[in-house]
């Protein structure tokens, strides 16, 4: 699965920390996620796209293979 | 771990209570079962240093909730854990296995091997915990 949130937070000219501080998780879980090593929960891929202002399936993409 | 997440000011004083009170009873009876001096002190280092990492993590926490202890923290213990069981689980085996052989003539006591497997169990959690950390 890949995602846009690191392009969605840029655009909306956030750090990490402040996005992280937002959801309520570590920063260390914002830069897993945007680097695709962690997939986020339902609960906290809700959060960020109702945050970042996308819906979540345009957020997270799975990936075809 | 997830009970750190969720903890309240009210969770954090019964807890350290009950460490203080376990802490208190070995330091001051943990003689009396006589088990050996040397094991004695270092079960009262191991409470005395488990209430001390608690009572600090917990005020951390406290401090800045929903930040230290979020989900991708719990994830990484809840993977390092069921490693730690499945190489407690071997290292058993092998060792009954050993234990039980003439040829190679192990003369373990129950304690020694107590505190292998908890040892084995405790340095397994912690280095996977730190490679799953690395990777995830």
């Amino acid at each position: 699965m890949h995602n846009r949130v690191k392009e969605r937070r840029l655009a909306l000219g956030m750090t990490q920390g402040q996005l992280a501080e937002r959801v309520e998780v570590s920063r260390q879980t914002i830069i897993s996620i945007e680097s695709g090593r962690y997939d986020p929960s339902l609960s906290l891929a809700l959060k960020l796209a109702a945050l970042l202002g996308e819906r979540v399936e345009e957020l997270f993409i799975l990936s075809e293979d | 771990m997830k009970a750190l997440s969720k903890l309240t000011m009210k969770r954090y004083i019964i807890t350290n209570a009950i460490l203080a009170a376990s802490f208190a009873n070995v330091a001051l009876f943990g003689e009396r079962l006589a088990m050996g001096e040397a094991f004695t002190a270092g079960l009262v280092t191991g409470i005395g240093v488990g209430w001390l990492v608690f009572a600090v993590a917990g005020i951390i926490e406290l401090k800045r909730p929903g930040r230290a202890w979020d989900e991708r923290t719990m994830a990484i213990f809840s993977k390092a854990s069921g490693f730690a069981f499945w190489v407690v689980v071997l290292v058993a085996s092998v060792l009954s296995a050993l234990l039980r052989s003439e040829t190679i003539g192990l003369s373990w006591t129950a304690a020694d091997l107590c505190g292998t497997l908890s040892n084995v169990a405790l340095g397994s959690f912690a280095l996977s915990s730190l490679v799953i950390s690395r990777k995830s």
